[in-house]
C-alpha cells in the first residue's frame, strides 16, 4: 500500500496553487520517479517516458488551480499518468505506428542517453547479463499483455495501489480492476512460467 | 490437502489475499487453507514470485535513471507554453487591473455551463443586448472610469461583443475590435464573469449585466478538455 505524504501533499498543492514554483517544484521532485515508472512500464521506451513523464507534469501545473482536493493528490497524478499513456497507445494505433524493436528495448538505460547512477557499475558482468536478459523477459511478457491490463497490474504491483484506488485511476469498477487483474497475472504466470515455477 | 472445492474457493481469494483486500475473517480462512494445501501455497508461491519479478525489474530499472532533466524540462515547456483561456483571462483582468473580489459561486456545473450556452447563443444569434442570467456570475471590481480594453489574448481569439449586437471578430479584424471598444467603453464599477462552456471554448465576460454595455465573449481553440473530475471555474 501506497502512504503518501498525504498532509505535506496538500500544503505543497495548496501553495502551488496560488502560484508557488518551489511548492510545484517540490511535487515534481516528490512524484517524478513514480510517475516515471507507471509511464516506463506501460509505453518501454526511455526517451519517450522522459517525454510523457514530463508532459504529466505539465498537464499537472495546468490544471492543478481547479484541482478541488476530492481525490488525493497521487490518484489525480497517476489518472493523468494513465490517461497520457492512453492517449499514447491510441496516437501509436492511429498513426499505425511500428516501433522499432532494437531501439523499443535497445538503448534502455544506454549512458549516453540516460546517465545511470554508478550502483549498476559494480554489477559484475555475469549478473548484469543474467539481470538484464530476466528483465527482457518480462518486459516483453508486459508488453504483450493488452493495455487495460497493462495498467492495472502496474498500478498493482509497482506501485501498491488498493482495488478502490485503481478504480479510481483507471475510471472502472473494483469487479473489473478484480477481473483484469485475475488475467493479467494469468497471461503472465503463463509467459513467465520458467521463472516463477 | 483440502477437498478440491474448498481448494477452488481458496484459489479464487488468493489473489486478494495477495493483494490485502480481504476481510480478516477472510484472510484468517485463507491462512487457515493454505496450512493444509499445498496446491495453494505453490500457487501463492507463483503470485508473489510474480511480483516480485515485476518490481525487481522495473524498480531497479527506474532506479538508475537520471531524472535530473525532468524539472527543467517541466519548467521550460510550462515558460514555452501559450497561456490557456484561464490563464488568458486571468491575466487580461489582471492587467486592466480587475479584480476577483470573491471567490467563483459554488454553483452547479450543469447551471453554469447552460447559462454560458443560452448567453453565447444570444450572443451570436440575436441583436438584443448580451446581458448574462444572474446565475452563476462572480462580481468582479473594475477600475471606476478606466475604458475596458480590448481582450486581446495570446489563448484564444476575442469574438468581442457590443452594445446590442456582438460582432464576430476574425483574428486579424483589430480594427473592429478597436472600435466597438472605443464607442461603448466600459466604465462601471463592476462587471462580472459568468461562466463558460468548456466544449466549445467560449467564455463570456459579461462586464455590465445590468445595463446596457457589451458582453466580452473569448473563443478558444485547440483547448485540452479538462481532467475528469475537474472544476472548470475560472
Amino acid at each position: 500500500m501506497v502512504v503518501p505524504l498525504e498532509a505535506d501533499d496538500k500544503i505543497l498543492v495548496q501553495r502551488a496553487k496560488e502560484g508557488d514554483q518551489a511548492a510545484f517544484k517540490e511535487l515534481v521532485l516528490r512524484y517524478q520517479r513514480k510517475v516515471y515508472m507507471i509511464v516506463y512500464s506501460m509505453i518501454s521506451n526511455h526517451q519517450e517516458a522522459m517525454d510523457k513523464t514530463q508532459e504529466v507534469f505539465l498537464r499537472v501545473h495546468r490544471h492543478l488551480p481547479s484541482f478541488e482536493g476530492t481525490s488525493s493528490f497521487y490518484t489525480w497524478i497517476y489518472r493523468i499518468a494513465v490517461n497520457i499513456c492512453i492517449d499514447h497507445y491510441r496516437r501509436r494505433k492511429l498513426l499505425n505506428y511500428e516501433y522499432d524493436d532494437s531501439f523499443k528495448h535497445g538503448p534502455a538505460l544506454q549512458e549516453e542517453v540516460f546517465p545511470v547512477v554508478s550502483s549498476a557499475s559494480r554489477e559484475t558482468p555475469t549478473g548484469r547479463l543474467l539481470r538484464e536478459e530476466l528483465a527482457a523477459k518480462i518486459r516483453e511478457a508486459l508488453d504483450k499483455l493488452p493495455p487495460k491490463h497493462r495498467q492495472v497490474l502496474i498500478l498493482r504491483e509497482l506501485e501498491g495501489l488498493s482495488y478502490q484506488e485503481i478504480a479510481d485511476v483507471v475510471g472502472i469498477s473494483i469487479g473489473t480492476v478484480m477481473s483484469r487483474l485475475f488475467h493479467a497475472r494469468k497471461k503472465m504466470q503463463s509467459r513467465l512460467s520458467h521463472y516463477v515455477n | 490437502m483440502s477437498n478440491k472445492t474448498d481448494c477452488r474457493g481458496v484459489k479464487e481469494m488468493l489473489e486478494r489475499f495477495l493483494d490485502g483486500e480481504l476481510s480478516p475473517q477472510e484472510h484468517d480462512r485463507i491462512r487457515d487453507e493454505l496450512a493444509r494445501c499445498e496446491e495453494c501455497r505453490q500457487q501463492l508461491d507463483r503470485l508473489q514470485k510474480l511480483r516480485a519479478l515485476i518490481r525487481e525489474v522495473y524498480v531497479e530499472e527506474v532506479r538508475r535513471v537520471n531524472l535530473d532533466a525532468v524539472l527543467p524540462g517541466v519548467m521550460e515547456r510550462i515558460r514555452q507554453e501559450k497561456p490557456g483561456w484561464r490563464q488568458s483571462i486571468l491575466s487580461w483582468l489582471e492587467r486592466y487591473q480587475i479584480g476577483l473580489v470573491s471567490p467563483a459561486a459554488p454553483l452547479g456545473v450543469a447551471a453554469a455551463l447552460a447559462a454560458a450556452v443560452i448567453a453565447g447563443t444570444l450572443i451570436y444569434a440575436t441583436s438584443g443586448t448580451p446581458e448574462g442570467p444572474e446565475v452563476g456570475k462572480t462580481p468582479v471590481q473594475i477600475a471606476a472610469d478606466e475604458p475596458a480594453p480590448p481582450a486581446e489574448e495570446e489563448g484564444g481569439t476575442m469574438l468581442a461583443g457590443a452594445e446590442g449586437a456582438a460582432d464576430v471578430l476574425a483574428p486579424d479584424a483589430a480594427a473592429n475590435r478597436r472600435s466597438a471598444h472605443e464607442e461603448k467603453p466600459f466604465k462601471r464599477n463592476e462587471c462580472y464573469v459568468t461562466y463558460y462552456q468548456v466544449d466549445s471554448g467560449t467564455v463570456i465576460v459579461d462586464v455590465d449585466p445590468d445595463g446596457d454595455a457589451p458582453a466580452v465573449v473569448w473563443h478558444f481553440e485547440g483547448e485540452e478538455s479538462p481532467e475528469p473530475g475537474e472544476d472548470n471555474r475560472i
